[in-house]
């Protein structure tokens, strides 16, 4: 579907798992939330490699984590609208002037590896055979 | 060799030691690097200190023909400001050799009068922690607890302990769930979280970038309205920064707290240590003794708050880690191959447990099918915190809690629970979620020795009034004027 699925391939079906979801979200009587498989495809969306006993140690603590955050599900927030920021902020414009900034070569010379005034990386373009 | 050193005074007390020409701002900083260099290698409160580009700096301030208000005085500052040339590592390896090539706001604000900087104090990684154990160069110790086995609190645990040690005068750190105030209180010094918008978050390096402000962390509150007049300002490099004026904090002090109102919260009592809430209803006494009015103002919705912010907070934090991928900064490691394995080699070599456990968190509760659960359900359960307090300033002018639920906890004791370690943030992290000011002074000590610190909080931008009550308060007790013995043997 998409890059981001987190979802192990359904074998059963879904209005099953749907309903399944359902009652655990309404009841927050989730015991796992997340399986190991799970957050080792999270580590990989986050660029993050886990394995063995790093991946175990790590998803566990996750999983107590999530069950603890469970407990926001039970608060009503009917007609209350997401806090995106704190202050009643409008959109914040500025006269749009050429100022001084940092030169290519000064950023280029920050990274681990670079050709000034390019940042280098591993080759990203593959030729097809 | 004499326990005493110029850094025990505060930075006020130099000034004016420094205008009456009774002092040299060269002595000054000679007296502080020689406190460092006796005890920071038992208490690793700095990450690293460079004494011949300090003495440099001083030359260059000298030279100069403004006195500014903090002319020749040393200010600490955390290791996730950026200092143009030196290096800047939020206490992580992904980000060693990262030299800094600009100056964060605050940094040029504190140049600007004259301040000597002094980077880089210790921190937890990416700020991400509450005792300063989670930083790759080693836990900072706190100067109280004389077995030397106590946490500074964090993630400022680097700032507050010199603070407190006086291997600083002053020091900033930045607050994101508490990261000031917690370990202020921990160590027995002042630390200020500002208005969101209040100080600019230029060249702060991000964690949350709706929860993060920088502050000070001092020894006590004029120090703090100094540094806090000094920092405070709209910044047009940081467009969430407000065009709000800046008004003189240092007026704010020594005036009459009569008749104003003191709100005492019901708080979830829940591993509420008892000599803290003793602590913390002794000086209730204290501000309805110097004529405060004590009225009760519930908030029903701030035992929600732990879980909102590690659901927001980690979610913000998984996007802006996003840019430590050995590309652009910092360090790449070095086993060759593909971009993808470069990004994950870097990522899984340079970032220690706890970024990791957030970056997941983060990137879990954004993911496709859960994000209204997690991430949009706490962004309208922070909602209904930021009410509660709308709704208590309607009634009060102040609000009183515990900074921390315990006096500073054992090292190791927290490090492998991390639910734990997040829940001794319970009393600090609804003044971020709700953008509002939070102040925390010592108001006592546990029969063990260790300080307990208070917090109050206010509405939005109402940071005098803060001062205002904290002054007051200081000036009715003597708590702020203990330090803790620290000789070179003992440490």
């Amino acid at each position: 579907m998409n890059t981001g699925q987190l979802h192990e391939p359904l074998t059963v079906d879904c209005r099953v798992v749907d309903f399944a979801k359902r009652v655990c979200y309404n009841q927050a009587q989730y015991m796992s939330v997340v399986s190991q498989d799970t957050v080792k495809q999270v580590a990989l969306l986050a660029r993050l490699k886990l394995e063995g006993h790093q991946l175990a140690h790590l998803a566990s603590q996750l999983d107590s984590i999530l069950a603890y955050v469970q407990q926001l599900t039970s608060v009503p927030t009917d007609h209350i609208e997401p806090t995106t920021h704190v202050l009643a902020l409008q959109n914040v414009l500025r006269p749009d002037a050429v100022k001084p900034s940092l030169k290519p070569e000064q950023v280029a010379a920050l990274a681990p590896a670079s050709r000034p005034p390019f940042v280098a990386v591993p080759k990203v373009i593959e030729v097809r055979r | 060799m004499s326990d005493t050193s110029l850094s025990m005074l505060t930075l006020h007390a130099l000034k004016r030691l420094v205008a009456e020409e009774k002092l040299t701002p060269q002595a000054i900083l000679d007296d502080l690097l020689a406190r460092i260099q006796r005890l920071n290698p038992a208490l690793n409160t700095y990450v690293h200190v460079d004494p011949d580009a300090l003495r440099s700096q001083l030359a260059d301030v000298l030279k100069q023909p403004r006195r500014g208000k903090l002319w020749g005085l040393p200010v600490t500052v955390k290791d996730n400001l950026c200092v143009q040339g030196q290096e800047t590592t939020c206490g992580s390896k992904i980000l060693a050799g990262y030299r800094a090539p600009y100056d964060a706001t605050v940094i040029a604000h504190l140049k600007a009068e004259g301040a000597i900087i002094v980077p880089r104090a210790n921190m937890d990684e990416f700020a991400f922690g509450s005792s300063t154990e989670h930083s790759a160069y080693g836990p900072t110790i706190n100067p109280w607890g004389g077995g030397r086995d106590r946490v500074p609190g964090g993630s400022s645990g680097g700032s507050a302990a010199a603070v407190a040690g006086d291997l600083a005068v002053a020091a900033l750190g930045s607050d994101t769930g508490g990261s000031i105030r917690q370990p202020a209180s921990f160590c027995g010094v002042v630390g200020l979280k500002p208005t969101y918008g209040r100080v600019s978050r230029y060249g702060l390096v991000a964690f949350a970038s709706s929860l993060d402000q920088i502050g000070p962390i001092t020894k006590d509150v004029e120090d703090c309205a100094l540094l806090l007049s000094v920092i405070a300002g709209h910044d047009s490099q940081d467009s969430t920064s407000a065009p709000v004026a800046v008004p003189d904090y240092l007026q704010s002090l020594r005036q009459p707290v009569k008749g104003l109102r003191v709100g005492i919260p019901e708080l979830p009592v829940e591993g509420l240590d008892p000599q803290v809430q003793t602590a913390v209803e002794e000086a209730t006494a204290v501000l309805t003794k110097l004529g405060m009015v004590r009225v009760p103002v519930k908030l029903p919705h701030i035992d929600k708050s732990v879980a909102t912010y590690y659901v927001v907070a980690t979610a913000e934090a998984s996007s802006n880690l996003a840019r430590y991928d050995g590309v652009k900064y910092g360090t790449r490691a070095s086993a060759a191959g593909s971009l993808m394995d470069m990004y994950l080699n870097t990522r899984n070599e340079g970032f220690g447990d706890e970024p990791k456990r957030r970056i997941l968190l983060g990137t879990y509760v954004l993911s496709q099918g859960y994000y209204d659960a997690y991430y949009l359900k706490g962004m309208k359960v922070r909602t209904l915190i930021k009410y509660d307090f709308d709704e208590a300033f309607q009634r009060c002018d102040v609000v009183l809690m515990p900074t921390a639920p315990t006096p500073a906890f054992r090292i190791g004791e927290k490090s492998d629970d991390p639910l734990q370690m997040y829940l001794s943030d319970i009393y600090t992290i609804s003044a971020n979620l709700a953008g509002i000011p939070a102040i925390s002074v010592p108001c006592g000590f546990s029969p063990g020795a260790l300080p307990i610190g208070m917090q109050l909080l206010a509405g939005p931008f109402q940071e005098e009034m803060l001062l205002r009550v904290a002054s007051a308060y200081e000036q009715a007790t003597d708590w702020h004027q203990r330090s803790p013995e620290l000789n070179a043997a003992k440490a």
